[in-house]
């Protein structure tokens, strides 16, 4: 194959592709208006979409409701020590972090699990440093993720929950129309 | 103009992007002194967080002088890790010069370890939440001074009489420091003595209720503390 010759298979190939494309395009000027695929795909997309926004809302939403709350009033819980953290990226978007903390004062205590959600930072090589209000006393956190990066998971928590509910719209207008039109 | 906006943008992007990738120094919150000041009007609370170290003492001798005019009563609440024995004996006597009533208090879950524990008996009145906790431990040499010593090439006879010296000195450094600094009024001499036996190797945590059950004398009352 020489670079810069144009071979039949590829082309052919190319065109055809090129021809079902227009034939698409065609299709959807005909029919813009109408939602393509069956109501029972779209009412999934929508339980998926729903489920998710739920799952996001009550995993995250008020650990960052009580962290606003109790902004500015933490202290270090010299009597806790946070271990097995870590922070896993993905796609260099999204970091979700987990660590959990354990009292040395009461050794016999079940450790407890915190986990937080962000966009763009990384979280590697933090010290994870446990604290406790000074306003309310049962309420312990990370001081990364409750003080340092409070705004970045409450914007990355409105950017995911929007995000989801714009889909669940979607998904839920798609299902209406896909339901009148269905025969 | 359109190039001007397609940089701007970028750029745009790469500061938003640039800002969350900073390193945050939260790692500091452990060993960062805060000492806040809440007036009440029957008294005036001072909550000190952070390990003994400089400058406690300057810190909390200006804000008790602060108040000298006041006849409010003073609280100093309590949360920490415990620090140097110099700097805790300063504190202490910052708090005895002064010629007023200077309570302390450990509030719920609050910690009070190693060289707090004397700046909390300077108190005139000594209370703690049933859930506070305070610790108890031998004295060690702090981290630099060991870190200098590793650096140190020795033999391996050298390093065990080394050992042994750190040993003797910690060992008395820890009897004179629960006689002068922890064996002090009201501390029961008999509880005193079982601590020191046991701590030898590790911490021993309490809760102020277990401290008042034990008779220690540690602390004078128990009380809940809704958060202050």
């Amino acid at each position: 194959m020489t670079f810069g010759k144009r071979q039949p298979g590829v082309g052919s190939a190319a065109q055809a592709l090129n021809v079902n494309m227009a034939a698409a395009q065609g299709h959807a000027v005909t029919e813009s208006a109408a939602p393509t695929g069956h109501p029972i795909r779209w009412l999934l997309i929508l339980l998926a979409c729903g489920a998710m926004l739920y799952g996001l809302v009550v995993s995250y939403g008020p650990d960052i409701v009580r962290d606003h709350r109790l902004a500015g009033t933490w202290q270090p819980a010299y009597d806790l020590r946070a271990m097995e953290g870590k922070c896993e990226r993905r796609n260099f978007v999204i970091t979700f972090c987990s660590a959990k903390i354990k009292s040395v004062a009461n050794p016999g205590q079940a450790p407890t699990s915190h986990r937080f959600m962000m966009l763009f930072a990384g979280g590697g090589g933090e010290a994870l440093v446990p604290v406790r209000s000074t306003a309310d006393r049962s309420a312990v956190s990370i001081f990364y993720a409750a003080e340092t990066k409070l705004w970045s998971r409450t914007l990355s928590f409105i950017s995911a929950a929007g995000i989801l509910a714009l889909f669940s719209v979607f998904a839920l207008f798609a299902s209406w129309r896909a339901l009148n039109h269905f025969e | 103009m359109s190039l001007l906006k397609i940089v701007a943008g970028v750029g745009g992007v790469l500061l938003f992007w640039a800002t969350f990738q900073l390193p945050s120094g939260s790692g500091d919150v452990a060993s960062r002194q805060t000492l806040s000041i809440s007036e009440e009007p029957d008294r005036i609370v001072l909550g000190w967080s952070g390990p003994v170290q400089e400058p406690m003492s300057e810190r909390i001798a200006a804000t008790i002088d602060r108040y000298k005019a006041d006849r409010r009563r003073l609280v100093l609440i309590l949360n920490s890790p415990g620090g140097s024995i110099e700097q805790g004996r300063k504190v202490v006597a910052a708090i005895r010069a002064r010629d007023r009533a200077i309570d302390t208090l450990v509030q719920k879950a609050g910690v009070c370890a190693s060289m707090c524990v004397p700046i909390f008996l300077a108190g005139t009145e000594r209370m703690a939440d049933p859930e506070a906790y305070f610790m108890f431990h031998q004295a060690s040499l702090n981290n630099s001074a060991r870190e200098n010593m590793k650096r140190q090439q020795f033999s391996d006879s050298e390093t065990d009489l080394f050992s042994q010296a750190v040993k003797a000195i910690e060992t008395q450094v820890t009897d004179d420091f629960f006689r002068n600094d922890i064996g002090i009024r009201g501390v029961s001499r008999v509880w005193l003595a079982r601590m020191r036996e046991k701590i030898p190797g590790r911490d021993i945590w309490m809760s102020g209720q277990q401290l008042v059950d034990e008779r220690s004398g540690i602390v004078d009352r128990l009380i809940r503390t809704p958060a202050l």
